[in-house]
């Protein structure tokens, strides 16, 4: 291995993966992308990255924006299966 | 007072195709501000010999072209070394290395030392050979053949399938889409880089590149792995971003090991969504953006000299992920005096005549 490799594992730490910059930048410091987000994308993403279950994510939602259950689910499962056709959260334990 | 270090180094045109014997200098002066330097050129234009900055050269002198061959690059080698004493050699453009691994033992009992790989080791990267060195260590690669005429080209690119990329056996590439294009691509390319000329299936996603040492044992001391931001239209970055990716790292240390590669080297891959990364190319030098890393504790041109000093002057750092470069041109000023010595005499030891003002920015 390159003695000055990155002492990080492979994508496993997704809260070390993702870096966020404000609530509207973040860099995946993996592959080198980096996006713009909306803030409630960027909320969700920063849950997401730190392991938070999608259960309780839910709930979270939820919660911070006042709406319901049923609601909170549908928004999170589209925008987390966006990311994963993105390639953006393969790693990522959700 | 002692003989100064003196170094050779060659490639220090800084245009739209960028060179990267002036970074190199540049990332030397860094960790040895006293090192004197002499550039080799197969151009009195070549950019990087009009820089006043810290990244100038002491002493230039012309080379004949690597097609020439190897005799009449020793010739002149020994000319030069007659004159300037330098100690060590670094070469920067993929096209020289096969002549100076030719006349490489010569070299050395003249006491010019140098980090080459061994020329099986070359071989086995070259662009015509890279399919079958891909195949034999199951690293994943894109399709390329390899041809000496167009028609065999031809066939190879219909059983790949257009679009494909036809490429000169040390530089260019070209995107093609049709027999006709290709046709005329190969003749420009052979005309130019001689045959073999090579097809190469035409993959579409993030590029991604990485700067290296290899010790004599293959341990790979030292990287930086980017992904290219910003790409003129041949292809060349002009800005990137550092990564950290184990399998990327990983990659890396198994191509190097297999081709029992010493010296400087950059490895090129392709990234699409989903799959591994894609080896392109392997390049038997420093690439023109080694003085990004240099700048952010990982200085491998410094590195080098230590080596071929016999010490370990520096220490290298891991890049930071996010650190980022991004390329800016700038206006040398010169005298058609130093041109004109230079395309007359084919030498020009720039003495006093150079300002040592900005030597320092």
């Amino acid at each position: 291995m390159t003695r000055n490799s990155p002492p990080t594992s492979n994508g496993k730490d997704a809260a070390a993966r993702y870096r966020f910059y404000g609530d509207q930048f973040v860099l995946d410091t993996l592959s080198g992308n980096f996006y713009r987000v909306t803030p409630t994308a960027g909320f969700i993403l920063r849950r997401l990255v730190t392991g938070k279950e999608p259960g309780e994510l839910v709930n979270v939602v939820a919660d911070h924006f006042k709406i319901d259950r049923a609601r909170a689910l549908r928004d999170v499962e589209m925008f987390t299966s966006e990311l994963r056709s993105l390639g953006i959260i393969e790693d990522v334990g959700t | 007072m002692g003989t100064p270090v003196t170094i050779a180094v060659t490639g220090l045109h800084r245009g739209d195709n960028p060179q990267p014997g002036a970074s190199v200098i540049r990332s030397m002066r860094r960790c040895y501000p006293g090192l004197r330097v002499v550039a080799l050129s197969y151009d009195p234009l070549e950019s990087g010999l009009y820089s006043h900055n810290i990244d100038h050269v002491d002493a230039i002198y012309l080379l004949p072209f690597p097609m020439k061959g190897p005799e009449i690059l020793l010739d002149r080698m020994r000319y030069i070394h007659g004159k300037e004493k330098f100690q060590f050699l670094v070469p920067c453009l993929d096209s020289e290395i096969d002549n100076f691994l030719t006349i490489y033992p010569e070299l050395k009992k003249l006491g010019i030392t140098a980090m080459l790989p061994s020329k099986s080791a070359l071989d086995l990267r070259a662009k015509e050979n890279l399919g079958g060195f891909c195949a034999r260590h199951a690293i994943p690669g894109p399709r390329t053949y390899a041809a000496n005429d167009v028609a065999t080209l031809s066939r190879y690119a219909a059983e790949i399938g257009y679009p494909v990329y036809v490429k000169g056996k040390y530089y260019e590439a070209f995107l093609v889409y049709s027999q006709v294009d290709l046709a005329q691509h190969f003749d420009a390319i052979a005309r130019v880089w001689g045959v073999p000329v090579l097809v190469q299936e035409a993959l579409f996603g993030d590029e991604y590149d990485v700067v290296g040492l290899a010790d004599c044992d293959s341990e790979v001391v030292g990287s930086c792995a980017i992904r290219k931001l910003l790409r003129t239209s041949s292809g060349k970055g002009f800005g990137g971003i550092v990564v950290h990716d184990r399998k990327l790292d990983s990659a890396v240390t198994q191509i190097i090991k297999s081709l029992r590669w010493q010296g400087p080297f950059e490895i090129e891959f392709l990234k699409m969504p989903r799959r591994p990364h894609l080896l392109f190319e392997i390049n038997p030098r420093f690439p023109a953006w080694v003085d990004f890393p240099a700048q952010i504790g990982c200085n491998l041109p410094a590195y080098l000299l230590g080596l071929l000093r016999d010490e370990v002057a520096v220490k290298l750092e891991r890049c930071d992920a996010g650190q980022m470069f991004i390329r800016h041109s700038l206006d040398l000023v010169a005298d058609i005096a130093e041109l004109a010595k230079l395309s007359s005499d084919g030498e020009y030891v720039a003495g006093p005549l150079a300002t040592k003002a900005e030597v320092a920015s």
